[in-house]
């Protein structure tokens, strides 16, 4: 690899923010509903490609070999069911069993004070979502691509004030708003589904988080304002 | 701030290419937003920014609550995050307490609900077994079409007679849906199963009195009235925006009796609280009316004019004297409209005014010409005469003295053994009704749910009668008002003329399930050949249509939780819902019936449509404005209606199949499927619900004239006519015809052209229902407790039943009332689960022992759904009575009486059946460590209050 550039103030390799990005990007892809995203032919390759090249360049160990190599392994038809199980777990509860997707129904709580924050958060960083995708702002694929989205304005700044301001809200967004349900859900996910391929995205999907957060901890550290 | 905005694409630095790594749920540019945004340190940044709303929109709940309630439905971000009370209603006069604010804890935590885990969001498609709950997840496109295909399948082969769309409590009131649907149902030709009789709320007993179901006036009219009794309804409880004015007309002087078996919260709040023993309210009513006749204190002048009290009855035969009795002229002109009688003036036989001078009443069209008024006639109440016939002298008495008579059979001491009351207390709250008039009678549903309801409601509108209170400001029978004219039918027939079928929820039920076997298993062969044998009658001369005989092939349930509970519930799901064919729900939420379909279509909530609600209770018709788009795929049931008729043309044309002729009522009607979608969007000119809202709002009388927008911005808009408490003049959008009866001494729409207490049909006189009569309300044997029920304060029928935060403010599962006695004498605590049974089925639920319940009786509120129980059984399991078809409800052929859908049609029985319990599972609970259990206490605490007493 060629010499690292580095962002101007915090000394954090640009390479490494676009490993993130990516590995968030992947996983918000992959747990996104085949039925509003497009979908192409090189969908789960893409997504495997990202996967791959994002977790060679993290500043964190996070292998996500397996996953890829599984995505990049699909045949059309196993493309096709996997497309119409998301369906069946993340979307109608097909054999009775839902999984939820979406954090304020996840953690059932009973008031607005999550989704509040999310939208607090979003509009803070100026994320305005799609109309047709506003009612589901807590889902956990429209979470991942925030943080992608903080990682990449971070990345398009040079003003060293701002790429801590958006670094800090990645740290406690991740910590408040998925870190906080996802492991339950990919845990239920996981007992209940275990040989399934959503169950692998969802384990490695919390795993990556947990590495990321402490990552983002360790690297906010010595940024703390009071 | 740096202005160096980069060019490249962030994630080409791994050397990714572009494909897949765009964002995909927001069109912002990162860049742009990178240097505008606020700067960060810590959570509470976010917090800075005041809330604002992007919109506050205006709606209510079209739940059928008959609450109304206006709402302000707050966005931001297409969220709804809350809703509030709009609150700024006017009173009905300046001597009455206002309406405001109206709402409940449902509406006020509907902004969650619509996000809840309940939500549908997606066509569905069954995969596995029926009930099983396996999905595939499908498109708007291959569902509309695979339904059209099974859609075609049926009406061609079978008619589309054998389709249904059962529209429910979600429909029931909002006026483009129902609107919407009616439309389909006409164009296509399919059958609507009404619900109105089909869950027991037609309250016949009221039409067959005065020849409509609309008595009621707003809720202030109960602040005029001088005795108000709140008998078989607890509106503390289904009525949370009303209740205060039973409260406040206390202030005003009022004296509220309540009376009810067990103990409620509205008998909580009234003067006094009358509890007969369950289903014995006829006796009790007739005690009243024996008090009321003995001590004179009745009105006579008022039913002299008003009702057929005067009328004359041949003693012998218990029939009318009509004048086809007295000439041969009339004989052959079949004259059995003209009654006679007895006038003090002149000692002699008198035509009543208003007799005779109508033709025969016919289908809807039974307004009679002429006038009430006696003029110098001077009515006899009481006497016998002679009267010479084409038959010969006969006796002829009055109704007035016959009513004496069956009045005698329920007085006071008589009605006491049966009710459980004490005489004093019948005869003292007689009296109260009697002379603190206006007297009103506010009575709920529950009122028609027993096998003999239509009794209890003749025994009704006979008191307010005998007090002159019916057609009275502050009095009558408070029980339902509705628009006059909705603009539903012509909305639903413009261009392609009536074709719609409707049938009675009941016969469609008994006919379609094979009810006269359950009859004869829980009531025994005799009961159920006679009432089958009227019933079959009934149909084969035509007082009923046939419409339940062909076979039932496919069912679309529409706002519809029509597996919930039904008066035979399991047995109704195997042998009506569970052989059909096909099963499309559409619904905005999971429940049993949408469980056990093959097709599930998500349709929108109460803030992601437009609508109107006109609700009789509140001089105000009130606006469902969109607030946000439906969540996920779904629709309204217009736009949902409309992509099924488009499959249903598209389809259609694909085949080839041709148009075919379908006769309704007499009426032949041409069905042209290749143009289902055109006729059903009006050839285009129909676009959405708003359009439909539009041409309701133009085209019902009373409604002030204004564009959908601007009535979107005002919310609720004040309806004509309504300056005072009461629909009695021709301005409103309500009826308004027992007003005009009183005032303008217009006959009323019954045979006899009076409030009409005397039936002499012939089954009326073999069953010895001439005039009402207590008739011991149906056990089953060996079961001793009878089941009551009612609506619930948390949930509106199964809506929100489900939701967390009102399960929470219960008991967190579905619970049943019963005595302490009862569950003590079968080891039963307050929380235990039990086992509720009888001969035809089972449930469990938890004890909720409350001294409130008589002894005898258990009581559960209605809507949970079966889902919510142990092995999917809610009470619906221990129902038999979907099979009690009360002969008389099907007699015709005589005046007003015969089938008039919504108005007299066969109400379906809910009560009269009976159960046991058994302790299922003893259940810990922290608090019974060293305490006597709730059972005990409650015992204990009436044994002390008694032993105070006698010392």
């Amino acid at each position: 690899m060629s010499a690292v550039a580095t962002t101007t103030s915090l000394s954090i390799p640009e390479q490494q923010l676009a490993a993130r990005g990516a590995v968030y990007q992947a996983f918000s892809l992959l747990m996104s509903s085949p039925s509003l995203i497009e979908m192409d032919d090189d969908f789960y390759t893409n997504c495997a490609d990202m996967l791959a090249a994002g977790s060679a360049a993290l500043p964190f160990a996070f292998k996500a070999y397996s996953l890829s190599e599984k995505l990049t392994s699909l045949s059309d038809s196993e493309k096709t069911q996997l497309a119409a199980d998301y369906g069946s777990y993340f979307e109608i509860g097909s054999d009775g069993k839902m999984f939820h997707l979406r954090e304020e129904v996840a953690t059932a709580v009973a008031s607005s004070k999550p989704k509040e924050e999310l939208i607090r958060f979003y509009e803070f960083f100026g994320y305005q979502l799609d109309e047709k995708f506003q009612w589901q702002a807590d889902h956990l694929s429209l979470q991942l691509e925030f943080v992608r989205f903080l990682i990449e304005a971070m990345w398009s700044t040079e003003d060293g004030e701002r790429q801590c301001s958006f670094l800090m809200g990645q740290r406690d967004f991740v910590q408040r708003h998925i870190a906080n349900w996802l492991a339950q859900t990919s845990n239920n996910v996981k007992t209940a589904l275990p040989e399934h391929l959503y169950s692998d995205i969802l384990v490695s999907c919390t795993e990556f988080i947990e590495h990321d957060l402490q990552w983002l901890n360790t690297t906010t550290a010595t940024l703390e304002v009071n | 701030m740096t202005s160096g905005i980069k060019r490249r694409e962030f994630l080409q630095l791994l050397g990714l290419g572009t494909a897949a790594t765009a964002l995909q749920f927001t069109g912002v540019s990162v860049a742009q937003a990178a240097e505008n945004t606020g700067i960060y340190r810590k959570t509470e940044d976010v917090y800075r920014n005041k809330w604002t709303w992007d919109r506050v929109a205006r709606g209510t709940h079209g739940a059928n609550c008959a609450g109304n309630c206006a709402y302000n439905v707050y966005v931001r971000n297409g969220i709804v995050w809350r809703e509030e009370q709009q609150g700024w209603y006017g009173p009905s006069g300046d001597d009455v307490p206002d309406y405001g604010p109206r709402g409940c804890q449902k509406g006020l935590r509907h902004a969650k609900y619509m996000y809840g885990k309940q939500r549908v969001l997606y066509p569905m498609k069954r995969k596995g077994e029926r009930g099983e709950g396996k999905w595939e997840r499908i498109t708007w496109e291959q569902a509309t079409e695979e339904i059209a295909d099974k859609f075609i399948d049926h009406a061609v082969e079978s008619g589309p007679e054998t389709i249904s769309i059962g529209s429910g409590t979600q429909m029931a009131v909002k006026l483009a849906s129902l609107s919407a649907l009616y439309r389909f149902a006409s164009i296509t030709g399919v059958m609507v199963p009404e619900f109105y009789s089909g869950v027991g709320d037609l309250p016949t007993g009221v039409y067959m009195t005065v020849g409509k179901v609309y008595t009621g006036d707003t809720m202030a009219a109960v602040y005029k009235s001088k005795s108000c009794f709140i008998w078989m309804a607890n509106p503390a409880v289904t009525r949370i925006p009303d209740a205060h004015f039973f409260w406040e007309a206390r202030y005003n002087g009022t004296e509220v009796v309540a009376i009810s078996p067990e103990f409620t919260p509205t008998a909580m709040h009234a003067d006094k609280w009358v509890n007969p023993k369950p289903g014995t309210d006829i006796a009790l009513a007739m005690g009243m009316v024996h008090t009321i006749l003995k001590e004179k204190m009745y009105n006579a002048e008022y039913i002299k004019e008003q009702t057929d009290m005067p009328f004359l009855v041949n003693e012998e035969t218990g029939e009318f004297l009509l004048a086809a009795d007295m000439n041969i002229v009339d004989k052959l002109a079949v004259n059995d409209n003209t009654f006679y009688m007895w006038d003090e003036a002149t000692d002699s036989l008198v035509q009543a005014p208003g007799t005779g001078a109508a033709d025969k009443p016919l289908g809807r069209d039974r307004r009679k010409v002429g006038s009430l008024k006696l003029g110098d006639i001077k009515p006899a109440l009481e006497g016998s005469w002679e009267v010479k016939t084409l038959e010969g002298t006969v006796k002829v008495t009055t109704v007035f003295e016959l009513l004496k008579k069956r009045a005698e059979e329920h007085r006071p001491e008589l009605a006491a053994k049966i009710t459980g009351l004490n005489e004093n207390v019948i005869i003292d709250i007689a009296r109260t009704f009697a002379k603190n008039t206006p007297s009103m009678i506010y009575t709920g549903y529950a009122a028609c749910k027993w096998l003999h309801g239509d009794m209890l409601q003749r025994a009704m509108m006979l008191l307010l009668a005998l007090t002159g209170s019916t057609g009275v400001v502050g009095g009558g029978l408070q029980f339902s008002n509705a628009p006059k004219a909705r603009g539903i039918t012509s909305f639903a027939f413009a261009d392609v003329g009536p074709g719609l079928r409707i049938v009675s929820g009941t016969t469609w039920d008994y006919d379609q399930g094979n009810m006269k076997e359950l009859t004869e298993k829980h009531y025994g062969k005799e009961l159920a050949d006679d009432y089958d044998k009227k019933y079959q009658y009934s149909v084969d001369e035509g007082w009923f249509p046939e419409f339940g005989r062909k076979p039932w092939k496919m069912g679309f349930f529409a706002g519809n939780n029509g597996a919930n509970w039904r008066a035979a519930g399991e047995r109704w799901r195997e042998t009506a819902f569970g052989k059909l064919e096909t099963i499309v729900a559409m619904t905005p939420d999971a429940s049993v019936t949408s469980h056990y379909a093959d097709y599930v279509l998500p349709i929108a909530h109460h803030y992601e449509r437009a609508d109107l609600v006109m609700q009789a209770r509140t001089p105000y018709a009130q606006i469902v404005d969109a607030a946000v788009p439906p969540l996920g795929e779904s629709v309204d049931d217009f736009e949902a209606f409309r992509r099924i008729a488009e499959a249903i043309q598209k389809r259609a044309k694909e085949r080839g199949i041709a148009a075919f002729s379908d006769n309704v009522d007499g009426r032949t009607m041409r069905r042209d499927l290749q143009r289902t979608h055109d006729q059903y969007v009006m050839d285009g000119k129909l676009k959405d619900s708003r359009d439909i809202v539009q041409y309701i709002i133009n085209s019902t009388p009373g409604i002030p004239k204004m564009s959908y927008e601007e009535f979107a911005s005002k919310g609720m808009v004040r309806v004509e006519g309504s300056d005072g408490p009461a629909w009695d003049n021709d301005e409103s959008p309500y009826h308004s015809e027992i007003y005009d009866s009183v005032n303008k001494k217009k006959p009323y729409e019954t045979l006899t052209g009076r409030q009409q207490f005397y039936f002499d049909h012939e089954w009326y006189i073999e069953y010895d229902e001439t005039l009402p009569a207590h008739r011991d309300p149906l056990m089953l044997e060996g079961y001793p407790l009878q089941f009551m029920m009612g609506h619930a304060r948390h949930g509106i029928h199964s809506t929100w039943r489900d939701d967390s935060l009102m399960v929470a403010l219960q008991r967190g599962e579905p619970d049943i009332y019963v005595n302490p006695d009862d569950a003590l004498a079968r080891k039963v605590d307050d929380g235990d689960l039990i086992r509720v049974f009888n001969g035809e089925g089972e449930f469990f639920a938890l004890a909720h022992i409350s001294a409130g319940m008589q002894p005898g009786m258990v009581f559960m509120y209605h809507g949970w759904d079966p889902m919510m129980f142990k092995d999917r059984k809610n009470f619906s399991s221990v129902i038999t009575t979907a099979g009690l078809i009360k002969p008389t409800s099907m007699a015709g052929d005589w005046g007003h009486l015969g089938y008039q859908p919504l108005e007299f049609a066969p109400n379906q029985t809910y009560k009269d059946f009976s159960v046991d319990f058994e302790l299922a599972e003893k259940r810990e609970y922290a608090f019974r460590d060293g305490q006597s259990s709730p059972a005990e206490q409650i015992r204990s605490a009436q044994q002390a209050k008694v032993n105070n007493q006698v010392s």
